[in-house]
């Protein structure tokens, strides 16, 4: 009996292999399979994502106990009197910086933080779950800075350069047809190219292959949890949308601008039900429970910088609202608020699976 | 468009296979016999007779004469007829009983309890019993310490002070009404419950799987291998510390244990409330002629076989389990082998028959 379901399970697979491979063959040819393209560049990106890679490797050294120097946080969030010292930056010193591409509105509150954090880990102290494996500093509220920061700049920074800055009329409407000088690619490729970059997706990136993706390409894999294509339909748009450029076709560029900017809101909406879903499982464990909320907030305040959101700044901070202004008070019924809130706001029926 | 019919020839063609696919097991074996004896005759008398002795505690409460100690002994003896018959429900913590509002496990008994969280609240009498923080100080263990903690006669002079007298109520009267609210749900989720087929996560097959591994597990390890110091974390042993015990001001850890074994072996043989051996997970093992993979033959029969060995094992102690633990039994060894041996029976080989995955998950890595 367990053969013959081994059997027919193998059929089965075989034949959507086969159906999808037979589908693949109507697509347009010169449409590529993954983001592969040969004068593709987007190095200052992958500089920026190493830049708080680090940053939040020397933030996370509060969770041991470590007291952190605000100024040197500052230093390395605008790239100014700090030397880097991780592998990614062996070859010589980043030029770029986290400060003055994060959403003007957002500089001083990540300094903020940044000042909170350091005060905490002189005066705070860290907490421990209950069955000793998770460390985390709390603010009194039982707000974590450190998440509030790194996950703050994923969202204010790099979801607002991918989505809104590299892809706005400004950034689009510009030379497509002689080179940068000294480049290989023109201003407009490069342009979609660093969009693609802030998305910290492998070229090859996919819904059947999800190694490799830091920041939003590692978050991307809780879409997959809820059952959405997500991952397939940005790497497809963008693919479309540089593939667009290439062939100076503006509408389906357009279009693709449209369903990178949707597809890739889906990251954050997924991240924070995954997260929020979790501190109701964890809701009797302060620590882990606080932990995940303030890694949920910080992914639901990302969605107000898109700038195709399909909710509002005021819808935002009613879904963070909801869970009240501290979080040692929380109620489980508080946090289903804010499921509920942020699933309807996104028509989802099926919040509790991611 | 494309991709709409490429989907949907995909579907079809599973479909299509699927449907010639007769030997599969969730095509012709149903379960809805299963849920409806476990629905009808286990889970909702059961929650009843556990409202019941709540609403009897209530009464010997209201009534409570701190200058009488019998009248203390009447509270604390219904107390322990409401912990046991606790045990029963316990193993169904889905549907009514894990709505956000209610959360009926971590509510009634969230042990160890925290013993200087229920004395700060008394004394600041200012408390909010539905705020996470305070699980560990409310429900049946908060009660198991203020009617147990320590000499008759201390408690009667303890429990003449009506700060106390108001966090008791406040306790009980938390319980009853999130009880209720389940009790008054199964109306309708009865129906819900006996027709949800399939085993994805939300089918009721895997519901009750999860829930009844989920406390099967309580038993092995909080209630008995955490205290005993046979649990390890990460591989690492955790020592022994008898003060984790469930029942520890009681002292009645083995009863509860034994009674919430003995819950979770009646749902596996579909022995109802009135104690007629109906359609359990067994009898579907059985149909589907179940092999172990942990002993050799029939996976049914070693499943029965284990859950009586487990409550013989702990049938044999003369005293409560915290002061077994005290005394280095040694035996203590031999009863949690006993225990984890039928983790691999209920969480491999009874899951893998019954086709459903284990849906808890592990913290991931940031």
């Amino acid at each position: 009996m367990k053969l013959l379901k081994q059997i027919f399970s193998y059929i089965t697979l075989f034949s959507v292999v086969f159906f999808t491979s037979c589908g693949k063959d109507d697509k347009k040819n010169d449409v590529p399979e993954t983001y592969n393209f040969e004068n593709a560049n987007y190095s200052g990106q992958v500089e920026r994502l190493n830049l708080l890679k680090e940053l939040e490797g020397y933030l996370k050294k509060a969770n041991d106990g470590a007291v952190i120097d605000a100024t040197q946080v500052k230093a390395m969030y605008a790239n100014d009197g700090y030397t880097w010292t991780s592998d990614a930056f062996a070859e010589g010193q980043p030029t770029k910086n986290l400060k003055s591409k994060t959403h003007p509105d957002q500089q001083a509150a990540v300094e903020s933080l940044i000042d909170q954090l350091a005060d905490l880990s002189v005066n705070g102290s860290t907490t421990t779950s209950e069955d000793g494996a998770k460390t985390y500093l709390f603010d009194e509220n039982g707000f974590e800075p450190i998440q509030l920061i790194v996950k703050g700049i994923m969202g204010s920074c790099f979801y607002y350069q991918g989505t809104s800055v590299y892809l706005s009329d400004s950034k689009m409407n510009v030379e497509n047809t002689d080179l940068v000088e000294g480049k290989d690619y023109t201003k407009m490729q490069h342009h979609w190219d660093e969009a693609f970059g802030y998305l910290g997706a492998p070229v090859e990136f996919s819904g059947a292959n999800t190694d490799g993706g830091v920041y939003w390409g590692k978050y991307a894999k809780k879409t997959i949890g809820g059952g959405l294509t997500t991952i397939d339909d940005l790497m497809d748009a963008f693919i479309a949308g540089r593939t667009a450029i290439d062939n100076k076709d503006y509408t389906s560029r357009d279009e693709a601008i449209g369903k990178v900017r949707a597809h890739w809101e889906m990251i954050p909406v997924a991240s924070a039900l995954h997260y929020l879903n979790g501190a109701i499982d964890d809701v009797a464990d302060a620590v882990l429970r606080n932990h995940k909320l303030s890694e949920a907030i910080a992914f639901i305040s990302a969605l107000k910088y898109n700038s195709e959101a399909s909710v509002s700044a005021s819808q935002v901070d009613a879904i963070i609202g909801a869970l009240g202004t501290n979080l040692n008070e929380v109620t489980p019924v508080e946090i289903n608020q804010a499921i509920t809130l942020l699933a309807d706001a996104y028509n989802i029926t099926n919040a509790a699976e991611f | 468009m494309k991709k709409v019919l490429r989907f949907a020839t995909v579907v079809v063609l599973l479909m299509s296979f699927s449907s010639c696919d007769p030997e599969k097991p969730m095509d012709n074996l149903t379960y809805s016999d299963l849920f409806e004896q476990t629905a009808d005759n286990i889970i909702i008398p059961s929650y009843a007779q556990f409202q019941s002795d709540l609403s009897a505690l209530r009464a010997d409460f209201d009534v409570f004469d701190a200058s009488e100690v019998q009248s203390l002994e009447k509270l604390q003896d219904q107390f322990k007829a409401t912990y046991l018959s606790w045990q029963s429900v316990s193993a169904f913590d889905f549907g009514p009983a894990a709505d956000y509002s209610t959360l009926l496990l971590m509510n009634c008994n969230s042990f160890p309890t925290n013993v200087s969280k229920i004395e700060d609240n008394i004394q600041s009498g200012s408390f909010d019993l539905d705020v996470p923080s305070n699980y560990e100080a409310k429900g049946l263990p908060a009660l198991d310490y203020l009617l147990f903690h320590t000499s008759q006669i201390e408690l009667l002079t303890e429990l003449s002070d009506s700060s106390r007298i108001n966090y008791i109520s406040a306790c009980i009267v938390d319980m009853q009404t999130r009880v209720e609210g389940v009790v008054e749900a199964w109306d309708s989720y009865r129906a819900v419950f006996v027709q949800a087929n399939g085993n994805d996560r939300s089918s009721s097959l895997s519901l009750l799987f999860n829930t009844f591994l989920y406390d099967y597990e309580q038993v092995k390890r909080n209630k008995f291998a955490l205290p005993s110091g046979f649990a390890t974390q990460y591989g690492i042993p955790i020592a022994a510390d008898n003060s984790v015990v469930e029942g520890r001001f009681s002292e009645m850890s083995f009863e509860l244990m034994d009674a919430n074994l003995a819950a979770l072996e009646k749902v596996y043989m579909g022995v109802g409330y009135d104690g007629v051996d109906g359609v359990g997970i067994y009898e579907k093992l059985k149909e589907y002629n179940a092999q172990s993979t942990v002993v050799d033959g029939d996976l049914a029969s070693a499943i029965q076989e284990q859950f009586a060995a487990c409550r013989e094992a702990i049938s044999l102690y003369t005293m409560n389990l915290s002061s077994e633990i005290e005394n280095n039994n040694v035996n203590l060894s031999e009863t949690s082998n006993a225990l984890q041996k039928l983790v691999p029976m209920i969480k491999n080989d009874m899951r893998s028959y019954l086709s459903v995955t284990v849906t808890s998950t592990d913290a991931d890595g940031d």
